[in-house]
Parts: structure tokens; C-alpha cells; sequence
């Protein structure tokens, strides 16, 4: 599992569920309390309450198309990226929710574990199996 | 909202160091050898072209996160592969996998609420 991948349907027109994304007051319901700024390049943070905060940067927004947010958090260390696609559907919406970067592995690393575009999770694997087959030689 | 505050409350146990140990490529081409069995530091070193002190200095690293534990056995300190902790890692995926299949499903309710 080299990045998230997550689908949902929803029930309104694209419009509305931009604005969820989009308002601050509406993320904080679903996500958590934040200070979003609908603009590309600038800041926010997700308050994790007494666990501290996820920082992002708002890479691109396309307004009821699509969000692409960074994501990290001092704990978490690597930057990882969020990206939010809104399809329309005869008056429904789907969102599509994409959580990257856990492959934060060198491209020439990559190769041992197998094919380029898989990451930390396959490389992980692969060292796992090789250590099961090491327990069995 | 409370519920993923608390989700991201419990990162599994010292992943950062983890991810720090495994973004070089030779800590991580010390792992794949010990994967393939224990060894003393000797041979070790034999697979790489770096300094002995070099070599150590990466071991400590995997040492710290657990990644390898070694033994004395007489005059010499085998070094052994510890899996475990690399559990963490694939941990945090899993952790954000759960940690958006709610806050979707809050998003789809919210949404479906707001008439």
C-alpha cells in the first residue's frame, strides 16, 4: 500500500460539496479545526488538538475540480501530499481522495523492490518476504 | 472532528527515527543483508566501500530504531536483522487509510445534510 486511494459518492451537486472543502467552518466539521485559505500557495494548519498540528501548503486549486494540499506533521516528517478531485455525476458528485508520498524511497532504490512507481509498501514487503525466505534457508 | 484529532493522537511508536533510518540507501542495503542472516561487523563492512567507522556509524542509526540488535559471542558482535519495527511504517499508511474512510463518510453525511 504505496498511497490511499479513497472514492466516495455523494449526493449533491459538485458546488456544494466544493464549499465543504473549501470554508473553514464546513472543513472543521468533517475534518478538523483549521484556518484555510482558499488560495494556492498559502499556508494552513489542521489542529490535531493536544497533539499538535498537520501543516499544509495549498498547491493548486481548480475551483469544484480539484484541491492538492501538502501534507506533514512533526511526527510524521516525510511531506505527503492530499489531492481532492471532484467528478460530476448527473447531479451527484464523486470525490476521489489521494493521500502520496509514503514512497519517499530514491527511484534507483525502487528498482530492487520492483516496479518504479511503487514505494515504502512494496519495499517493505519485498524486505519482509526476504526476510521470511532468510528464516528458511 | 474530535475522533481523527484522536486517531492522529496514536503514531505508531517512534516513526520518525524509523523513516530517518531507512532514507539511505546504505542503511537500508545493511538491513537486506542482514535479512539474508546474522553477521558479524567484519563482513559487514566486507560489502561496502566506506570506512569501518562509517559503517558503524550507520549501524548506530539502526541500532537507535531497533532495526538491529547484535550479541557478543566471544571476541565478536553479531548483528541481526529485528523486523518489527518496521511494522511502524506501514503502520502510518494504514493509520491514513482509516483516518480518511471517516472523515469521508463525515464529509458525504455533512453534505447530504446541508439542504
Amino acid at each position: 500500500m504505496t498511497r490511499i486511494r479513497k472514492e466516495i459518492v455523494i449526493q449533491a451537486p459538485v458546488s456544494k460539496v466544493w464549499r465543504h472543502l473549501t470554508d473553514p467552518a464546513r472543513i472543521a466539521a468533517w475534518l478538523m479545526p483549521n484556518n484555510f485559505v482558499a488560495r494556492a500557495g498559502r499556508a494552513f494548519r489542521l489542529d490535531c488538538g493536544t497533539e499538535g498540528e498537520i501543516s499544509c501548503v495549498l498547491q493548486e486549486i481548480v475551483p469544484e475540480e480539484r484541491l492538492v494540499y501538502s501534507w506533514t506533521s512533526p511526527r510524521l516528517r516525510i511531506e505527503t501530499t492530499v489531492t481532492i478531485t471532484l467528478t460530476p455525476m448527473k447531479g451527484r458528485t464523486r470525490v476521489t481522495l489521494v493521500h502520496s508520498g509514503w514512497d519517499a524511497l530514491p527511484p534507483r532504490e525502487r528498482g530492487i523492490a520492483g516496479p518504479f512507481r511503487k514505494g515504502w509498501g512494496l519495499h517493505l514487503r519485498t524486505l519482509k518476504d526476504q526476510i521470511d525466505r532468510g528464516a528458511r534457508d | 472532528m474530535a475522533d481523527p484529532a484522536r486517531r492522529l493522537a496514536k503514531p505508531p511508536d517512534a516513526s520518525d527515527l524509523l523513516f530517518k533510518a531507512l532514507a539511505d540507501p546504505s542503511r537500508r542495503k545493511i538491513l537486506r543483508l542482514l535479512a539474508r542472516e546474522e553477521m558479524p561487523l567484519r563482513r559487514i563492512e566486507a560489502s561496502f566501500r566506506m570506512s569501518r567507522p562509517a559503517v558503524i556509524k550507520h549501524i548506530r542509526v539502526l541500532k537507535a530504531c531497533r532495526l538491529v540488535r547484535v550479541r557478543r559471542e566471544g571476541r565478536r558482535t553479531i548483528h541481526r536483522l529485528n523486523a518489527r519495527p518496521l511494522r511502524a511504517v506501514e503502520d502510518w499508511v494504514s493509520h491514513f487509510d482509516r483516518f480518511w474512510d471517516e472523515g469521508l463518510r463525515r464529509l458525504k453525511r455533512q453534505v447530504e445534510a446541508d439542504a
